[in-house]
């Protein structure tokens, strides 16, 4: 089971200083592991602190490694994966760019309005819509814009945390 | 100008000083260029730091090292931006697998000129990041005091490491405020130290299962020595207390003294056959220190595979990343053994060497196959006689050696008996050849009143023989042997038993004539040829108040046993005798 290879989301608070980044990056690429996706931002009134999320795939075993060598980090106050604990939940939000016809155009909004996406500008031929869900989810909607004139996406990439009271606080 | 004069406001060079002294260094190791300059003035005007101009930064790493390995200190190095940056990573980098507490500091091109390829511009940060504990650029002279005390701090706390500090050349030329030693609050490094508050629950479980043992075995590292004198005592105290085998990794010896009765050598593939087999067929091995290297486990899945295992370790990393423990305590090696002796003590335990006594019996029944033994001779130096001799005439010195690394190192290990920690200097992890040299250069300048020696080989001394020069320059009484055999004997000894004896790029021609060479540096140079002269060179080595380079010639072809081939399990281990029944179960192990 241990060495299964599947997605993990890691999520660490870390001082906002820089090498920081450096330091937490290369953990992964020294052992041949792709940072799927990343986000990393302030998450303190000063900006001292930030939460960076981390999305990779992997073993469960080098996941624990990692996130031990994570906690070793001088600046990293604490790493922890999210994705194998009760309550864990995603979102990430997606910029998309439709450049096409009418009718495309036409298209793409009734897939928009099917799936609830907020339009963010309509200029000329285009429309940008912003798409939040599961990574998955985002994925589903690509899918179906894609014969009707996709010229551009940027995702954040996953932000994590859980249902509930529970707080990253609660885990040992 | 005026203003920035005014009381506690000094340059950055001036600073860099300051913060050393408050330190409590009064020893460092470099060579000076362009962007450390400014530092090398303010150093000019001073007497309280003693700079040891090494030849080489890589030797001013090593130095440092060894320094810092023979004393429990920090050691300081302090080299140029560009190439004399570059030149300490492999330094760096065995400081960081040996868990030596270092500080370097390194200049750096003017922070306006950083990632314009100016000259001998290198992003040190960047390259050593993977190689350091922590590193930092300094951008702002008014952090610079600040950044010293914190890296001096994260460099000997928890488990120690190297740290770097670059700093820019404006940096150190402009003026700015320090505020002297202070407290350092790192909150992200704090809590972390927070978490090796000792679990009494698990010293009781420890104790339940020492108390139960048919055939234990303790396996202690570095991190007894790290952990300083006190470690070494409760362990000497809990071994006495129990009655148990004690074997020590290459990083560990010392720890524990090796002419105590209870000492069974050191293990891996270079151990004795005893320390092997006890690991193999042990019900509970403790692991004090050490962190279940491939040299010490060989193949993994076939490692002690009856023994209950219990891991005392200061860094959580280690602890079930080669092999799954059944009990596991993160802390300082010194107050989790204090701790199990009160424990022992608590609960009136007695001595159980007697109840253990099958297990005794068996293990001198290993110990009778005297694994060490080799083939004498009349005419040529064994490495083994060469090495019995420098134990047997030095020992009353207590003297610290430092290795460099091959067949030599391994030879140390198994015939050079410390009844000391921080004796024995040695690149154990990254295994660099070229650091026996400046290491006994470093325990000299800490130790001068002291015996030291490295244990070379003919490859390996010629990769920093450039410190003839430091040696001479600081009047340094070190001695050097050589146990030449004109090769690289490690590669030839591979090559002979798993690549069919091809001798690919193993043999060093074009030797030096090393007594000249010595002479050359104004260095007395010794040669022996004969083991019937070996006793009263040694002698003239050992009375000779300066520096000797030791020539040992020694027997060219013979191999380092026993050994545990590469990717096999303890029990596998070979003799000798055996050399012919090498196989290479996994020719990718290295």
């Amino acid at each position: 089971m241990t060495d299964q290879i599947k997605k993990h989301v890691i999520a660490i608070l870390v001082d906002n200083e820089f090498g920081a980044l450096a330091r937490i990056v290369e953990l992964f690429s020294a052992r041949g592991y792709n940072i799927e996706s990343l986000n990393v931002a302030p998450i303190s009134k000063d900006k001292k602190l930030s939460r960076i999320t981390i999305t990779t795939y992997g073993t469960s075993k080098t996941v624990d490694l990692i996130c031990k060598l994570l906690n070793r980090i001088i600046p990293v106050h604490r790493a922890v994966e999210l994705t194998r604990e009760y309550g864990y939940i995603e979102r990430e939000l997606a910029l998309v760019k439709i450049i096409g016809d009418e009718q495309k155009r036409e298209e793409a909004l009734k897939i928009a309005d099917k799936y609830r996406t907020n339009i963010v500008d309509i200029t000329g031929n285009s429309v940008v819509f912003e798409i939040i869900g599961t990574s998955e989810g985002i994925d589903e909607i690509l899918e179906q814009f894609s014969p009707l004139g996709l010229e551009g996406v940027s995702r954040t990439g996953i932000a994590a945390g859980f249902k509930g009271e529970k707080k990253l606080d609660d885990i040992d | 100008m005026s203003d920035q004069k005014s009381s506690n406001k000094f340059s950055g060079a001036e600073i860099i000083v300051k913060a050393l002294i408050n330190e409590g260094v009064n020893t460092i190791f470099g060579y000076p260029g362009g962007a450390i300059l400014p530092f090398y003035d303010a150093l000019f005007t001073q007497d309280k730091i003693h700079h040891v101009l090494t030849r080489h930064e890589q030797g001013a790493a090593h130095a440092a090292e060894g320094y810092a390995r023979s004393t429990g200190k920090v050691g300081v190095i302090t080299v140029t931006s560009g190439p004399g940056a570059t030149n300490t990573i492999t330094g760096l980098t065995d400081a960081y697998l040996d868990s030596i507490p270092l500080v370097c500091i390194s200049g750096q091109v003017a922070t306006g000129v950083i990632g314009t390829d100016g000259f001998q511009e290198a992003d040190i940060t960047g390259l050593t990041r993977s190689c350091t504990k922590h590193n930092y650029l300094v951008k702002d002279v008014n952090d610079l005091g600040y950044i010293i005390h914190e890296a001096f701090f994260i460099a000997r706390s928890g488990r120690p490491g190297p740290v770097l500090i670059d700093i820019p050349k404006d940096v150190q030329n402009n003026h700015g405020t320090y505020n002297g030693l202070v407290e350092i609050k790192r909150k992200s490094y704090q809590a972390k130290k927070n978490q090796l508050k000792i679990d009494h629950e698990k010293i009781s479980q420890i104790v339940d299962l020492l108390e139960k043992a048919k055939k234990p075995i303790f396996y202690t590292g570095g991190g007894i020595i790290n952990s300083g004198v006190k470690a070494s005592e409760f362990l000497l105290k809990l071994i006495h207390q129990t009655g148990y085998p004690i074997t020590n990794t290459l990083m560990g010896l010392g720890g524990f003294p090796a002419t105590d009765s209870h000492f069974i050598g050191m293990l891996g593939m270079h151990g004795t056959y005893e320390a092997n087999m006890a690991m193999h067929d042990c019900d509970l091995m403790i692991n004090i220190g050490a962190r279940f290297d491939d040299r010490v486990t060989g193949k993994v899945s076939a490692f002690s595979p009856h023994s209950k295992k219990i891991h005392i370790d200061i860094d959580d990393c280690s602890i079930n990343k080669i092999i799954k423990v059944d009990l596991a305590i993160i802390g300082d090696a010194s107050e989790i053994l204090e701790e199990i002796v009160r424990e022992w003590n608590k609960r009136n335990l007695k001595n159980r060497q007697n109840e253990i006594s099958n297990w005794w019996n068996q293990i001198k029944k290993w110990q009778k196959i005297d694994s060490l033994s080799y083939e004498k001779s009349e005419s040529i130096i064994k490495p083994g006689y060469a090495l019995q001799k420098l134990n047997e005439l030095t020992k009353k010195f207590s003297p610290f050696v430092s290795t460099d690394v091959g067949q030599h190192q391994m030879w140390a290990a198994q015939y050079i008996q410390f009844d000391e920690a921080k004796k024995w200097l040695t690149s154990g992890g990254l295994g660099t050849m070229g650091y026996g040299v400046p290491a006994a250069i470093g325990a000299q300048i800490a130790n001068p009143k002291s015996l030291v020696m490295c244990v070379s080989g003919d490859a390996s001394f010629l990769m920093n023989m450039q410190e003839l020069g430091t040696i001479k320059q600081y009047k340094l009484p070190v001695k050097i042997i050589i146990l030449n055999n004109r090769y690289m004997g490690m590669v030839r000894q591979w090559q002979e038993l798993i690549y069919e004896k091809r001798e690919s790029q193993s043999y060093m021609e074009s030797l030096p004539d090393f007594v000249k060479l010595a002479e050359s540096f104004g260095i007395k140079g010794i040669r022996c040829e004969n083991p019937q002269e070996l006793e009263e060179k040694f002698n003239e080595m050992i009375n000779h108040k300066g520096p000797v380079l030791f020539d040992c010639v020694i027997e060219k072809s013979e191999n380092v046993f026993p050994m545990i081939p590469a990717g096999s399990a303890h029990n596998e281990i070979l003799l000798g005798s055996q050399a012919k029944l090498y196989v290479q179960k996994d020719i990718n192990a290295v």
